[in-house]
C-alpha cells in the first residue's frame, strides 16, 4: 500500500457521510427536498455574481442553480429610483476586469454613472515631505476603476441572477450538511472519492436543498467552511478602519491614498460628488475618531490627508538634493515593469479636495484582519470570495479577487463539463483551489509587505525612509497590489516620481 | 470564454494532427509487431489477471489509476472534437454526442466510459475482466454525471461483440492496444465494430526514450504511480505503426495529438508532443448508412 493511499484515507468520514445520508429520507418524508446541480450559499455580491456567471456561460448555463440567503433578494421588478440621497458607507472599488464581468453578465445597472463614481487616476503618497508620489492613470478609454455601494452591486446582481433563472431560497438556515475531511488511516477496498459527497442545506422550516456542489459564498465567518471542516490561517492586524461618507469642497475623479505611520487613509469619490473615507489606524485612535462630531472628524481627516508629517513644501527639489538617480531608477523600474511613462514628464501632484463634513450617518469602524482558508475545496464544497480570503482593505482589492474566484470557478466547471468529468469531484475543484489560493496568497503577502514597509518600526526601514527611498523600494509590492487597476486593457499605468 | 477554449483545443488538435500526419507520410519505419496470433481473441490472459487484481482501485483518484482520471482532461476533449468534426455536431453544447452510439473497448473501471456518456453518447463499454466490469457497474449506480440509461457495461471482448454484428458510430479504445497480444488483429476488430463512414479513436503510449523514462522508470520504479510491470515497453506502439496497422484494417488517419502531462496543472493536456502519450482518430471508408 503506497504512501499516497495511506494519506488519503477515509475513516470517520464514512460515518458522518452515512450519518447525513441516513437522516435524509426521514427529513424528506415530512418536508420537501429539492435537487439542484449547484447550491450557492450566500446571495451577496459574490454569490449572486457566481450565479449570474454560471447561468450566462456556455455549458454551465444548463445547470440548475439555487442561491441560499437569509434575506429575500431584491425582486427584479422593484423600483430603481429609490437610492438614498447620501451613499452608504459600505462601498467597493471595482477594477476594470470586475466592471467588465458585471457588464458581461448584464448587471451594468449597478455601474451606471448615476449610481457609481469613476476615477481616472490613483495617487499614492506618504507622510514624508518630499511630495514624492505615484500616480496611476487611465488610458482615456475607460476609468481606472469605479466606486459603487455594495448594496447597489448586490441588488443588481440578484435581480439579474433571477432573470437568468436562478432560484433564490431565503429564510433561516438550520444546518449545512457537508462531507467532513477524511480522518484515520484505514480505508475499505473499492471505497472511492466522490460517491456519497452530496452536501445539503436544511432550512428551519424543513425545506432541504441538495446538490453535488455546494459553494460557500457566505463571507468571512463562513458556515459552509465550518461545516466542511475547512480551517484558516491569518492574523489580526491590531488595527481598525474608520469609514464614512463625506461632503467635499469639489467633485473629484482621483482615488487618493496616503500612507501614514499609523496606517493608510484613502479618499475615494462616490456618487453625488461626495467622498468615502477609509482610515486604517490604531484601535485607540479609531475609537477617538469615532467619537468626534461630523465637522471635527472632517478636520482631522483633512489634516491626515495634507499636513501630518510636516507641511508639503511647494518645491519638490529642495528635499531631494541634487540626486537625479532616484527618478532615473524610478523610470528604469517602470520601464522594467512594462509600464508607460518612463520618459514622459512627471504627473503633477494633485491636492485632495477639502473634506467639509461627515455626510449621512456617523463614521463607523471595523477591525482589520487577514484570513486565508487553508484549502478552497473539500469533497463537494468550494469556497469563493471572503469565505476563502479576507484581506486588508488598503488596495480595495478584496471584492475584486472574489469576482476573480467566480470567473475561475466557472471556467473550471466548464472545463469539467467539456471533458465529461464530474464538476463536483475534488479532482476538478482542486485545480480551481490550487490556482486561486496561490494567486490570492501572493496578494495577501504583497499587502503585508506594503503595510510593513510603510508602518515598520524598524530603525533600518525608518532610516531608509528618511532617505526618500520608500516609494522606490515599494514599487514591487505596490505594483502587485494595484496591478488589478493598472493592468487592464482599458487602463495603462503611469508611475512617476517628480 | 469557453467557446474560445473549445476552439483552442480544436485548432490545437487539428494543427497537431496535420503536423503528425505529415511526419507519418515522410516516415518509412514499419517495424511490425512480430508473429500474429491465430486465435480469435487478442486478449492476453496475464494482462487481464493483472487488471482484475487491482479492480477495486479504479476509482481511487489518488491511487494507481489516478493518472487515467487526469488523462480524461485530454482524451475526452479530443474525442468530443473529433466526433463533432466528423459528424458535423455542435461541440459547444453540454451533451453534443447525443445522436451517436459509442463502444469503448477495454473500458476497465469505466473512467472514460462515464465521461463519454456524460458528453451525451449512448455508450456500450466492454472489458474482458469481469472484476473491472463489476466495479464499473457499481460506480455507475452512484455516479453524478451520466444521464440515465446512456451507459451499459458488458463483460466481453471486442471480437465477441463484432461477431454479434454490433456496429457503432464511434469506436473508442484508450490505453489498450499496448496491452493486447496481437495489435494488428485488435485494430481489425475495432474497424469491424465501426459503421461504414464511422470514427475510431485510439490512445496509447509511444515507444521512445521519453516514454521509457517516464512510463517505466519514473512512474513505475521511482514514483510508484503505476504498479511495477503494468507496462511492457516493448509492446508500446509508435504513431507510425498504429497508422499502418489501422490502414491495413481499412482505417485512415484524420488527426493525431499528443497528450502531455502538465506539472503545474497536475493534469494531461493536448499538445503537439506525441513522444509519450498520444491519441489518434481514424475514419472508416464507406457511406454512413442506417446502422444499429
Amino acid at each position: 500500500m503506497s504512501m499516497r493511499r495511506a494519506l488519503s484515507m477515509r475513516g470517520a468520514a464514512m460515518a458522518s457521510c452515512r450519518g447525513f445520508l441516513g437522516a435524509g429520507p426521514s427529513a424528506t418524508s415530512s418536508t420537501t427536498q429539492q435537487d439542484f446541480d449547484v447550491v450557492v450559499f450566500g446571495g451577496g455580491m459574490i454569490g449572486s455574481a457566481l450565479a449570474c456567471l454560471l447561468k450566462q456561460s456556455p455549458l454551465t448555463s444548463e445547470l440548475k442553480v439555487a442561491v441560499v440567503d437569509r434575506n429575500a433578494p431584491s425582486s427584479p421588478s422593484s423600483s430603481i429610483a429609490d437610492l438614498p440621497q447620501v451613499p452608504d458607507i459600505r462601498v467597493s472599488t471595482l477594477t476594470p476586469s470586475t466592471l467588465a464581468l458585471i457588464d458581461r453578465v448584464g448587471a451594468d445597472w449597478a455601474i451606471h454613472p448615476t449610481r457609481s463614481a469613476s476615477f481616472h487616476d490613483m495617487q499614492v503618497w506618504d507622510q514624508t515631505a518630499s511630495r514624492k508620489h505615484m500616480r496611476f492613470s487611465g488610458s482615456g478609454e475607460g476609468p481606472l476603476g469605479r466606486v459603487v455601494e455594495n448594496e447597489v452591486i448586490k441588488s443588481a446582481l440578484q435581480r439579474r441572477a433571477q432573470e437568468l433563472g436562478c432560484e433564490y431560497a431565503s429564510g433561516g438556515v438550520k444546518e449545512v450538511l457537508a462531507p467532513r475531511p477524511r480522518v484515520g488511516i484505514t480505508r475499505e477496498a473499492g471505497d472511492d472519492d466522490d460517491l456519497c459527497d452530496r452536501p445539503s442545506v436544511v432550512f428551519e422550516d424543513g425545506r432541504v436543498l441538495s446538490a453535488p456542489l455546494l459553494v460557500g459564498a457566505d463571507g468571512s465567518e463562513s458556515i459552509v467552511a465550518k461545516s466542511a471542516g475547512i480551517r484558516y490561517e491569518g492574523r489580526a492586524y491590531g488595527q481598525r478602519a474608520v469609514t464614512c461618507t463625506v461632503d467635499v469642497s469639489r467633485p473629484f475623479a482621483t482615488a487618493f491614498q496616503r500612507f501614514l505611520p499609523t496606517g493608510p487613509i484613502a479618499l475615494l469619490p462616490v456618487r453625488g460628488g461626495r467622498g468615502n473615507i477609509v482610515w486604517s489606524t490604531t484601535p485607540e485612535h479609531a475609537r477617538r475618531l469615532e467619537s468626534l462630531g461630523a465637522r471635527d472628524f472632517a478636520a482631522e481627516a483633512m489634516e491626515a490627508l495634507t499636513v501630518e508629517g510636516g507641511p508639503v513644501p511647494s518645491s519638490s527639489s529642495s528635499s531631494r538634493g541634487g540626486g537625479g538617480w532616484e527618478s532615473a531608477l524610478a523610470s528604469r523600474a517602470s520601464a522594467l515593469l512594462g509600464l508607460r511613462g518612463g520618459a514622459s514628464p512627471p504627473a503633477a501632484f494633485e491636492d485632495p479636495p477639502e473634506v467639509v463634513s461627515v455626510a449621512g450617518g456617523r463614521q463607523r469602524s471595523f477591525p482589520l484582519a487577514s484570513k486565508h482558508a487553508l484549502t478552497y475545496c473539500q469533497r463537494g464544497v468550494v469556497l469563493v470570495g471572503d469565505a476563502a480570503h479576507r484581506i486588508h482593505p488598503l488596495a480595495g482589492q478584496g471584492v475584486n479577487i472574489g469576482f476573480g474566484d467566480c470567473e475561475l470557478l466557472v471556467t473550471t466547471i466548464q472545463e469539467a463539463l467539456w471533458s465529461g468529468q464530474d464538476f463536483s469531484a475534488n479532482l476538478t475543484l482542486e485545480k480551481y483551489a490550487a490556482e486561486r489560493r496561490n494567486k490570492n496568497g501572493a496578494m495577501i503577502r504583497s499587502l503585508d509587505a506594503v503595510r510593513a514597509l510603510y508602518q515598520s518600526e524598524s530603525p533600518y526601514v525608518e532610516a531608509a525612509r528618511s532617505f526618500g527611498m520608500d516609494l522606490i523600494n515599494g514599487f514591487g509590492p505596490l505594483k502587485q497590489v494595484f496591478v488589478g487597476f493598472a493592468s487592464s486593457n482599458a487602463a495603462a499605468a503611469d508611475i512617476r516620481s517628480p | 470564454m469557453l467557446l474560445a477554449r473549445g476552439c483552442g483545443i480544436a485548432t490545437a488538435s487539428r494543427r497537431a494532427g496535420m503536423w503528425c500526419a505529415r511526419r507519418l507520410l515522410a516516415s518509412e519505419a514499419n517495424k511490425g509487431t512480430g508473429a500474429t496470433m491465430s486465435g480469435s481473441s487478442s486478449v492476453d490472459p496475464r494482462e487481464i489477471e493483472k487488471f482484475a487484481k487491482r479492480a477495486n482501485e479504479w476509482w481511487d483518484t489518488g491511487g494507481t489509476y489516478g493518472p487515467l482520471h487526469r488523462l480524461n482532461y485530454a482524451r475526452s476533449p479530443f474525442i468530443r472534437m473529433a466526433a463533432c468534426d466528423h459528424y458535423g455536431l455542435n461541440a459547444e453544447q453540454r451533451r453534443p454526442l447525443e445522436s451517436l452510439s459509442v463502444v469503448e473497448v477495454g473500458c476497465g473501471g469505466g473512467i472514460l466510459s462515464e465521461s463519454l456518456a456524460a458528453m451525451g453518447a449512448k455508450v456500450t463499454a466492454i472489458d474482458a475482466a469481469e472484476e473491472s466490469i463489476e466495479v464499473a457497474r457499481e460506480h455507475l449506480k452512484r455516479n453524478k454525471v451520466v444521464p440515465d440509461g446512456r451507459l451499459s457495461y458488458v463483460a466481453t471482448t471486442g471480437e465477441a461483440l463484432a461477431s454479434e454484428n454490433r456496429r457503432f458510430d464511434v469506436v473508442v479504445s484508450s490505453e489498450v492496444v499496448e496491452h493486447v497480444v496481437d495489435p494488428p488483429s485488435f485494430c481489425r476488430t475495432l474497424a469491424e465494430l465501426c459503421k461504414p463512414g464511422g470514427l475510431v479513436v485510439m490512445s496509447t503510449i509511444n515507444r521512445t526514450v521519453w516514454s521509457y523514462s517516464l512510463a517505466i522508470v519514473a512512474a513505475e520504479r521511482i514514483l510508484g504511480m503505476a504498479p511495477r510491470g503494468a507496462h511492457d515497453w516493448n509492446q508500446f506502439v509508435t504513431p507510425d505503426e498504429l497508422t499502418i496497422m489501422c490502414e491495413d484494417a481499412g482505417l485512415g488517419l484524420t488527426a493525431v495529438s499528443g497528450m502531455r502531462w502538465s506539472l503545474p496543472k497536475n493534469q494531461f493536456e493536448l499538445s503537439r508532443d506525441t513522444s509519450v502519450n498520444y491519441i489518434a482518430a481514424f475514419s472508416k471508408a464507406g457511406d454512413r448508412g442506417a446502422g444499429e
